[in-house]
């Protein structure tokens, strides 16, 4: 009885630290995931080259963490100054552009910041500041929030008021949360398309050239402290780079419309 | 940073003030105890009624209340979500991602936990001793109050016990709740997000006030033991 109880509890213990080991461990941002574009170009790229990928989605400043920790093999983000930073420090290996899209922000209908229609994006948000409107930031270090804070500091700085309200969440969650809070939210189209028919806030802000949202794909260089896959990273970034990886791209819709360009393609006629 | 790095950082933080540090201690405390505050009399005043009382279904009501002590709390968050969203039926109330609702969230998880310590310890006392306080002429509401205060330790220990389940509660918290800075954040959603963000320090330093928590709440309830046995 004991030895068939051992025998039993062996099996288990062994089917439990068998666990397969991920080939390819990839760093990806909220916004990816929230869009819905991250699990076809995991799913097209495994299947390609026959690699198990297990991707850890995080906001981009976290994701850089991992990287500095050799806790991925590549990163896939949307924060080019960060980006190049992890290439200058010798811990990315090279960056290339995949894609882009923009931010736009969203907020309720009622508009009590009467910020509909404006071009200038930090303009619109001193008017939401000036308004004592709700504001839900990211607050999470993120690409979107990085992007956030650039636009705080060409609005005049961050001086935060009562309804201010930091979330420290992925985009989807935070969108969803400003249209409970009746409350605006910078948020990149893709996830707004994805998510938006849930939180009801119409775009209202849009169009400013420093709402561009580019995401890059950076590998990593391999060392004694971070002995990462650098082979089947770089074979991710190569695939991203290559004709199928485009094609998945310029041919990812949600609802119909198109929600990802390629670098240097033209922009997105005015909508 | 190495996790040693992280350690000195935290103690750093913890005794030289740091602002945002006490504050989400203080709104973790606020929001749990108010919770306990909101359920201790339904819950006590059911566990009494339940143990005092033959009715049929009984047994059923004590199953229940039994089989809530491991209920999760994320799906306490979730049907809680539901219902205060704006599209629920309680969007009106305009509580989703307040700290009302996690007050509300807690006050659900804590309920079960009072109520079942009440009704064991009431269940456990001398009968004899509510039926001498009647015959001695006491009303219903006296010889009540004569079985609480009979097993006063008991409820004690149920409303620590309910103080250590909510005060480390992150699924509910984090849902109803939604960890916004400075207002709904508390220390278990707190060391879920500066986990996700890489800020160690600060997760470190508040896993620091949690376990004082834990074992502050440990030793009153030895203590409120200790006091019980000489009798």
């Amino acid at each position: 009885m004991i030895r068939l109880a051992a025998a039993l509890w062996l099996l288990a213990f062994v089917e439990c630290a068998g666990a397969e080991p991920a080939e390819l461990r990839l760093g990806a941002t909220h916004t990816l995931e929230d869009s819905g574009i991250l699990a076809p170009l995991v799913a097209a790229f495994g299947a390609a080259r026959g690699t198990r990928v297990r991707t850890l989605v995080a906001g981009t400043g976290q994701v850089m963490r991992y990287a500095e920790n050799g806790d991925v093999d590549v990163v896939l983000t949307h924060s080019r100054p960060d980006e190049e930073d992890l290439v200058r420090r010798g811990i990315g290996a090279a960056r290339a552009d995949v894609m882009w899209n923009d931010f736009v922000i969203a907020g309720p209908a009622s508009d009590p910041a009467r910020v509909r229609g404006l071009r200038d994006a930090a303009q619109a948000l001193a008017r939401i500041r000036a308004s004592q409107a709700r504001f839900v930031s990211r607050g999470d270090d993120s690409g979107t929030h990085k992007k956030e804070l650039q636009l705080w500091q060409a609005a005049g700085g961050l001086a935060r008021w009562r309804g201010y309200l930091s979330a420290g969440q992925g985009a989807g969650k935070t969108l969803l949360m400003a249209g409970e809070l009746e409350a605006y939210d910078l948020v990149d189209r893709a996830t707004w398309r994805q998510v938006g028919k849930r939180a009801a806030l119409p775009i209202l802000v849009e169009g400013d050239a420093r709402l561009v949202n580019e995401y890059a794909v950076t590998t990593l260089r391999p060392s004694a402290l971070r002995p990462v896959n650098a082979a089947e990273g770089e074979a991710f970034a190569q695939w991203l780079l290559s004709d199928s990886a485009r094609r998945l791209i310029a041919g990812y819709r949600i609802d119909g419309v198109r929600v990802f360009y390629l670098p240097g393609e033209s922009p997105p006629p005015v909508r | 940073m190495s996790l040693l790095d992280a350690t000195r950082e935290a103690f750093v933080r913890l005794f030289a003030g740091d602002r945002e540090l006490w504050t989400i201690v203080l709104i973790s405390l606020k929001v749990s105890l108010c919770a306990l505050i909101l359920a201790t009399p339904f819950a006590v005043a059911l566990g009494f009624w339940v143990a005092s009382h033959r009715f049929v279904g009984r047994r059923t009501v004590i199953l229940a209340l039994q089989g809530l002590l491991s209920f999760p709390t994320v799906v306490v968050g979730l049907v809680l979500y539901l219902l205060l969203s704006r599209s629920g039926p309680l969007g009106p109330w305009h509580l989703l991602f307040t700290q009302d609702a996690m007050i509300i969230g807690q006050a659900i998880i804590a309920f079960p936990v009072l109520a079942a310590f009440t009704l064991a310890a009431v269940h456990g006392a001398d009968p004899r001793l509510r039926e001498t306080a009647v015959s001695l002429g006491a009303g219903p509401w006296r010889s009540a109050l004569t079985s609480l205060h009979e097993v006063r330790f008991a409820v004690v220990a149920g409303v620590l016990n309910g103080f250590g389940r909510v005060i480390s509660e992150v699924g509910c918290s984090m849902m109803v709740g939604g960890n916004i800075a400075g207002f709904t954040r508390n220390i278990p959603t707190a060391i879920a997000l500066e986990t996700s963000k890489g800020d160690f320090a600060q997760g470190i330093a508040l896993g620091a006030v949690l376990m004082a928590f834990a074992l502050g709440v440990t030793a009153l309830l030895g203590l409120v033991q200790e006091e019980r046995e000489p009798r």
